[in-house]
């Protein structure tokens, strides 16, 4: 089973989503490149992913990870280049992909922050709602404690 | 002097203004409706009404005003609804996109206070889109526009008639859902203070704190920004200087009347680009447990939120105080903050309104709390309130005290 937010389980979203006329089709609209910073997991490593989308088609997603505090990421200005940069703890992002915590809960928490064009991200809500949903969908292992460069489970 | 944030950074680099509704003020605006809709471009070549409203309106006479009004005109009224309920439900809301559909309507008209109108464009949606109204809870999740809607408040309070989000309670599920997009957001909204003046005066207290919750939540929302500043800053103004005399004076006093039309409507502009936050997040959560009007409910919380919120955004209630005529006296914000608050709790007191909504029969067993804490962590405004909302003994605190324990 690939390991949650690591290089594997982004690829198999990728998959998904390209696959998926249902996806495709509600996301039409979802266009523009998102950074995802999720910190602290249980690998001890914070990790950034960036999802670019063209017409709801994944292009491509990148993975990095480095021990925690990964200071020069923690640190680093939002850019304008991304339609909006997430961050959130890994805890929450892996509640949030199990269903266990609202979308709504984790935007009202002090410890998700989004930043950048919220005006847009707004209009594109019926994409993002299918890709939360279509990465929900794939099996993954939550509970790791030691993890490679590409964040899979060692 | 400037009386609205002096030289604080702009807070919001990133947020848009549309306010898309035309709004037209006047005594007897509505018997004017016809000939203004036959010049309204928005509305060519549609003729057949849904008209939904509801027994109070029907009952104060304020239906016949309307129908009257379009009678012998180019307008046909192909359907009424006058059944919404004091919260109107998703059952009322099927039933309403039925009823304008097998009339084959082709535009609606919603005659009431906010829970007319939210049932109106919630039904709106319904019928142009199909499918279930769970499809649409959200942001933006609305597919196809909605056929035009014209909104007639007979309430100061709610701003609906220029709002983009619609709130209809799920009594099953206990819990409000609130749909947001701008497909269903009113092409008309038509101001007659003449409908206002039959409001009872605990309607009047209710709406108008509804009205001035907005405005405070929209200065100090997340998403605030000087184009709603403004407004809302305004808007206080007005309602603080005439919410005791509209409640006094049991509608004869007309000016008094439009000026909280107008004020309410103008927090519907404020709070639409800057939503409220946790004022409303738990106020909708009270009412959606127990029977609790809107307003009362918003207007409750708001004290003990501002409280909660005073460290983030002291600045934001200073300009409040000043707004509701507290002297500044070159006190800090903080001071200030504080005073606004005791301000409120004076204005309450005059219209009668309580502080908690133990007071109002709301009940204080532990798994209504718990209830309370757990679901208004789970609605939208949450998100726009300045301070951050987590399970946290704060905000624990913060809902106890609105509940009054």
């Amino acid at each position: 089973m690939v390991t949650y937010y690591g290089k594997s389980w982004l690829e198999a979203c990728r998959k998904n989503l390209n696959e998926s006329a249902e996806h495709l089709k509600k996301a039409a609209k979802l266009n523009g490149k998102f950074m995802f910073r999720v910190w602290d997991g249980p690998d001890g490593k914070d990790r950034v992913a960036v999802w670019d989308f063209a017409s709801g088609k994944c292009t491509s997603v990148t993975f990095e990870a480095k021990p925690a505090p990964w200071k020069e990421l923690r640190e680093s200005p939002y850019d304008d280049s991304f339609v909006t940069r997430f961050s959130c703890p890994f805890n929450m992002m892996a509640r949030l992909n199990r269903g266990e915590m609202s979308p709504l809960k984790a935007l009202a928490s002090p410890e998700y922050k989004v930043e950048g064009k919220k005006t847009q991200l707004f209009k594109m809500m019926p994409g993002l709602n299918s890709w939360n949903e279509h990465n929900a969908k794939v099996a993954c292992d939550y509970a790791f404690s030691k993890t490679d460069d590409d964040g899979t489970a060692v | 002097m400037s009386q609205i944030f002096r030289n604080v950074p702009l807070h919001n680099m990133d947020f848009q203004w549309w306010n898309p509704t035309r709004i037209i003020f006047g005594n007897g605006k509505v018997r004017d409706l016809a000939d203004d809709l036959g010049l309204d471009w928005q509305f060519d070549g549609r003729s057949r009404a849904c008209v939904v409203t509801d027994q109070g309106v029907k009952g104060a006479g304020l239906l016949d005003y309307l129908l009257d009004a379009l009678k012998g005109s180019a307008i046909e009224v192909a359907a009424v609804f006058d059944r919404v309920l004091e919260e109107a439900d998703r059952e009322q809301v099927y039933e309403i996109a039925k009823v304008a559909a097998d009339a084959g309507a082709d535009f609606w008209i919603a005659l009431g206070g906010g829970s007319v109108m939210d049932a109106c464009k919630a039904a709106a949606v319904l019928e142009s889109n199909g499918g279930e109204l769970e499809d649409y809870v959200g942001l933006y999740l609305v597919p196809a526009e909605s056929k035009p809607i014209i909104c007639i408040p007979t309430t100061a309070g709610t701003g609906s008639e220029v709002t983009w989000g619609a709130v209809v309670m799920d009594r099953a599920q206990k819990k409000k859902l609130i749909i947001g997009d701008y497909k269903f957001i009113p092409k008309l909204a038509v101001l007659d203070p003449e409908l206002t003046k039959s409001l009872p005066r605990h309607l009047v207290a209710a709406t108008a704190l509804d009205a001035l919750t907005h405005s405070i939540g929209a200065l100090a929302s997340k998403d605030r920004q000087d184009l709603s500043n403004a407004i809302a800053f305004r808007a206080v103004e007005m309602i603080a200087d005439n919410i005791e005399q509209a409640w006094h004076t049991n509608g004869e006093n007309l000016d008094v009347r439009s000026k909280m039309l107008i004020a309410s409507c103008m927090s519907g502009i404020a709070f639409q680009t800057a939503l409220p936050g946790a004022d409303h997040g738990i106020g909708h959560t009270a009412g959606a447990l127990h029977h609790l009007h809107h307003g009362l409910a918003v207007a409750i919380a708001n004290l003990y939120v501002m409280e909660f919120n005073m460290k983030e955004v002291p600045h934001v209630y200073a300009t409040v105080a000043r707004a509701l005529g507290v002297k500044d006296d070159g006190l800090p914000d903080e001071v200030l903050g504080m005073k606004a608050i005791e301000r409120l709790r004076d204005l309450y007191a005059r219209v009668g309104v309580k502080y908690s909504y133990k007071d109002y029969g709301f009940p204080t067993d532990e798994s209504t709390v718990e209830a309370l804490i757990e679901q208004s962590m789970d609605d939208a405004c949450m998100a726009f309130n300045p301070v951050g909302i987590s399970r946290t003994p704060a905000f624990e605190t913060l809902v106890r005290r609105c509940i009054g324990i």
